[in-house]
């Protein structure tokens, strides 16, 4: 009876769901599966059989045993099916073949929106909380370069270079996947709720904890695996000495990845990192081209019918004559360039430089250079990214 | 017999008239006083009685009954003692009643008949002219400040019986003469001790010529409170009746040195961030005392880390920001205090200070976010201009052009500012901060480049209607200073590079 079956379907995935919402640590579930067989074993276990479990926290084995624990099964489920979340469980059809690489693949995951397809190129672009001007230059404009050719950005919704990569790849032909290190329903940080909202929209979400579960600090490294399994290659901004994104390298070698590491200025803290693992081996790039080239390799025909590439790269030593080819040929935007223009734009670089420094280099005044950074702010060259702070936008 | 004594209550920063009643009669011996009196005017009735016997007149054995009129208006502090004193002996048809009706009293009395000063002399002086009294009699230490007050001729005591004997003729007194040490002004802080900093700098002279707001963002020793403290000097010099009015401020509160003459220099106020809200818009449990928005009138307020002080203590900077004036009720009735002043403020732009030197700075993105947000919506609202300074160490060799004076500033200040006066002569305003926003079509006409400017960026950076009417006050006074009659392309952009905060200010840091 077909829809004998279906009922007894929705039931195991209700108590798979149960159990990963109780249970947040991957090798307490497998513990518990060889035990007990299956979650609904998990669910249905007698009381004191748990408590005698001494693997388990106080917390977990207080959830497992709760009496409520039928509505608590109930609502969880609830949510899943009222907000459009799938169930991919280890095994089935649709789990993604990336986790393969895995030693400890997720027993199950949690998805809302989209996955990066089986045959499309990912880069997990990566980097710290607390950016730099320069640092959030760069992955914008690395994050939309690669996803506008195609390439699935992935990243782990988190202030800093994280969000910069998704908001830049959001609504590109590569899409975006945010991978939580909490339940779906429960982001963290609460700042980047409205990206998380258009991330649902546009992109896609995973997690591998049942819905609405807390962002606990252990999870965080431990979900940096799925970010660089998910990925061909791991990019890294900007990382400080002892950055959480140091782990999702770890991983990333771990599993056989490619690691990019932008350079950075050697007294920037936020570059010691990259620069440290430049120093061990991993891949120095400074164009998404050479990321692009790369993909290619694993991925033959994928970058051949997409657009010629828009190349912009950029020659710092030569940016007056740059202007001017631009003002020429450029179609999309009125690019005519005043000398006042010009000559500001050449003093801006990626990294943040204040108002009177720039003035002391240009020579103009308050008025006018206020004027000219208004102009190249509104064709979208330059971004005042703090107050009275002015950067390069590239790409 | 019955007599009437003048005499003045101080109410806000103005004095209005009170009579001292005095009736001396037969019945039970002593004296009683009414006219809802608070309990410092109460105990006059014993340091009146005791003062006139130590000074060689003992009371006798009469009723008296003192009633302090109007009625209805609450009495507070001690300066009634004199006229109670001289209301008795009139009473008593020791002083002819005739010899002291067109005279004023203002005065404390000490048990052994000695007068002691009191603060606000200068706006019960004001009153008394306008009552049309002709001599007002104030203790000694305020003599030259009730002096100060042209058409009025003020006598000077140091204890009660000089002041009988001049009425029994037995004593000749000269009447107080204005002796003025009016310095001219000089500037201590000057411009030109700044190096760098040309946007503060810049920011700074357009505050001060259009009256906006100003919020300064930088580093720890990036020069805000340098920059703010010479904000006064770049002011055009007080007027006359601004002069007065500010004198008279100072002198209720009790800050006013006789010495110095009528207060001719801007006031530069900067209250410590653990201020407490009264402190801050006056208030205290009688008489309210002028705070320090009142203080700082015609002047410049200083807030030094914004965020430091507490909520309330900002949130009260709402109404005098738009109305250039406070109301403060108390239980006794509503003063209204001036308090008309550019707001200068200062912070760091984390709590740490460095953001966005991440080499230094190790807040989290949360922590600046809640450090920012302690300053509200409402108050960011008021403020017209928000520049970040940079702590970018100037050399002197790298600052080598001729920086301008605080005087040569002034200059330019002021002549913006007789531009804005003029325009405005028919309004009922001064400055381009100030045009009502009914009016602002009127007076802030644009090119058509200009316009364009204004309502590209409008779109593109999605002001809100509010902010669209502070950029248009704001462009008018850049535009003012560059002397041009429509206010042109380059003064909206510089303008609105003045409000990049709105965007920034609670962005998502990291």
């Amino acid at each position: 009876m077909p829809w004998k079956e279906a009922f007894e379907e929705i039931m195991a995935d209700s108590y798979d769901a149960w159990l990963t919402a109780s249970v947040t640590v991957l090798k307490h579930i497998e513990l518990l599966l060889k035990l007990f067989g299956s979650a609904e074993g998990v669910f249905f276990a007698p009381k004191d059989k748990i408590q005698a479990l001494s693997f388990l926290s106080d917390t977990e084995r207080e959830k497992l045993t709760a009496k409520d624990r039928e509505e608590t099964r109930c609502s969880i489920y609830d949510y899943i099916c009222k907000n459009d979340i799938s169930m991919l469980k280890r095994g089935e059809k649709g789990y993604p073949k990336r986790f393969d690489c895995l030693q400890d693949k997720p027993y199950l995951i949690f998805v809302q929106g989209r996955l990066p397809g089986e045959d499309q190129p990912a880069i997990a672009i990566v980097g710290s909380r607390r950016a730099s001007v320069y640092g959030e230059n760069s992955a914008a404009y690395f994050s939309e370069a690669l996803s506008k050719r195609g390439v699935s950005i992935i990243s782990g919704l988190a202030m800093g270079i994280d969000g910069v990569a998704h908001k830049n790849a959001l609504g590109n032909p590569g899409g975006t996947l945010g991978i939580l290190g909490s339940g779906i329903g429960n982001p963290y940080p609460k700042e980047n709720w409205q990206l998380y909202r258009s991330m649902r929209e546009l992109g896609g979400i995973l997690s591998e904890y049942g819905p609405l579960v807390p962002p606990l600090k252990q999870h965080f490294p431990h979900r940096n695996r799925l970010i660089s399994a998910m990925a061909d290659g791991v990019l890294v901004i900007e990382a400080s000495e002892k950055s959480g994104t140091l782990i999702t390298v770890d991983r990333g070698l771990e599993q056989g990845k490619e690691i990019y590491a932008l350079p950075g200025r050697i007294s920037d803290r936020n570059s010691y990192g990259c620069n440290n693992l430049i120093k061990q081996g991993a891949r120095l790039v400074t164009e998404p081209e050479e990321i692009l080239e790369d993909l290619s390799a694993i991925y033959p025909g994928f970058f051949a019918n997409s657009q010629a590439s828009c190349q912009l790269s950029f020659d710092f030593s030569n940016d007056i004559t740059l202007m001017d080819e631009l003002s020429k040929n450029s179609t999309n935007c009125d690019f005519t360039l005043a000398r006042d223009e010009k000559v500001v734009y050449s003093l801006c670089r990626l990294d943040e430089k204040h108002f009177d420094v720039l003035m002391l280099e240009s020579g103009l005044s308050v008025p006018k250079l206020s004027a000219a950074l208004y102009s190249l702010e509104a064709k979208g060259l330059v971004r005042q990214s703090i107050p009275s702070h002015y950067a390069r936008v590239r790409g | 017999m019955f007599t009437k004594i003048h005499s003045l209550s101080l109410h806000g920063i103005d004095a209005i008239p009170v009579m001292v009643e005095v009736d001396v009669g037969n019945g039970l011996p002593g004296i009683n006083m009414v006219g809802y009196l608070a309990a410092e005017v109460k105990e006059a009735r014993e340091r009146v009685r005791v003062a006139l016997r130590n000074a060689g007149y003992p009371l006798p054995a009469k009723k008296v009954t003192v009633n302090l009129s109007p009625a209805d208006l609450r009495k507070e502090g001690t300066a009634y003692d004199l006229a109670m004193a001289i209301g008795i002996l009139c009473g008593l048809e020791m002083i002819p009643q005739e010899l002291v009706s067109d005279c004023c009293f203002l005065g404390e009395l000490g048990l052994d008949g000695q007068l002691r000063p009191l603060p606000g002399i200068l706006s019960c002086t004001y009153a008394a002219r306008e009552e049309g009294l002709k001599r007002i009699f104030v203790p000694m230490e305020n003599g030259q400040e009730a002096a100060m007050v042209e058409g009025i001729t003020v006598y000077a005591f140091a204890d009660l019986t000089e002041v009988i004997e001049f009425f029994l003729g037995t004593e000749q007194k000269e009447p107080v003469e204005p002796e003025f040490h009016a310095e001219p002004t000089v500037l201590r802080e000057d411009f030109a001790d700044i190096r760098g900093q040309w946007l503060g700098k810049r920011a700074a002279m357009i505050a001060a010529a259009g009256g906006h707001n100003l919020l300064l963002m930088g580093p720890p020793g990036a020069g805000k409170t340098m920059l703010a403290r010479r904000i006064p000097g770049i002011l055009p010099a007080l007027s006359f009746s601004e002069s007065i009015e500010l004198t008279k401020i100072y002198s209720v509160a009790g800050l006013f040195k006789p010495a110095q003459g009528r207060i001719t220099e801007r006031p530069f106020r900067s209250p410590h961030h653990t201020c407490s809200p009264p402190g801050m818009a006056g208030g205290g449990g009688r008489l309210p005392v002028p705070g320090e928005i009142t203080l700082a009138t015609n002047g410049v307020l200083f807030l030094d880390e914004l965020p430091e002080f507490k909520r309330e203590c900002i949130e009260v900077l709402r109404q005098p920001l738009e109305e250039h004036r406070i109301v403060i009720s108390r239980l006794y009735g509503n003063y209204e205090l001036p308090a008309s002043f550019l707001l200068v403020a200062a912070m760091n732009p984390c709590p740490c200070g460095y953001y966005p030197d991440r080499n230094r700075c190790s807040c989290t993105p949360d922590r600046i976010r809640r450090y920012r947000n302690k300053i509200s919506q409402a108050i960011m609202d008021r403020i017209d201009l928000c520049v970040e300074l940079s702590a970018v160490p100037f050399e002197d060799i790298r600052d080598k052009g001729k920086r301008n004076t605080s005087a040569e500033l002034r200059e330019a200040v002021a002549a913006c500012r007789t531009l804005q006066s003029k325009r405005y002569e028919s309004e009922g305003w001064l400055l381009n901060a100030q045009i009502a926003a009914s009016s602002l079509d009127k007076y802030c006409v644009f090119t058509e480049a200009g316009a364009q400017t204004l309502s590209k960026s409008f779109l593109s950076k999605g002001f809100s209607a509010r902010l669209y009417d502070r950029i248009r006050r704001l462009s008018r006074t850049i535009a003012d200073l560059d002397g041009a009659e429509l206010i042109g392309e380059e003064h909206v952009k510089e303008a609105v590079m003045y409000h990049a905060l709105e965007g920034g200010f609670r962005r998502n840091y990291g």
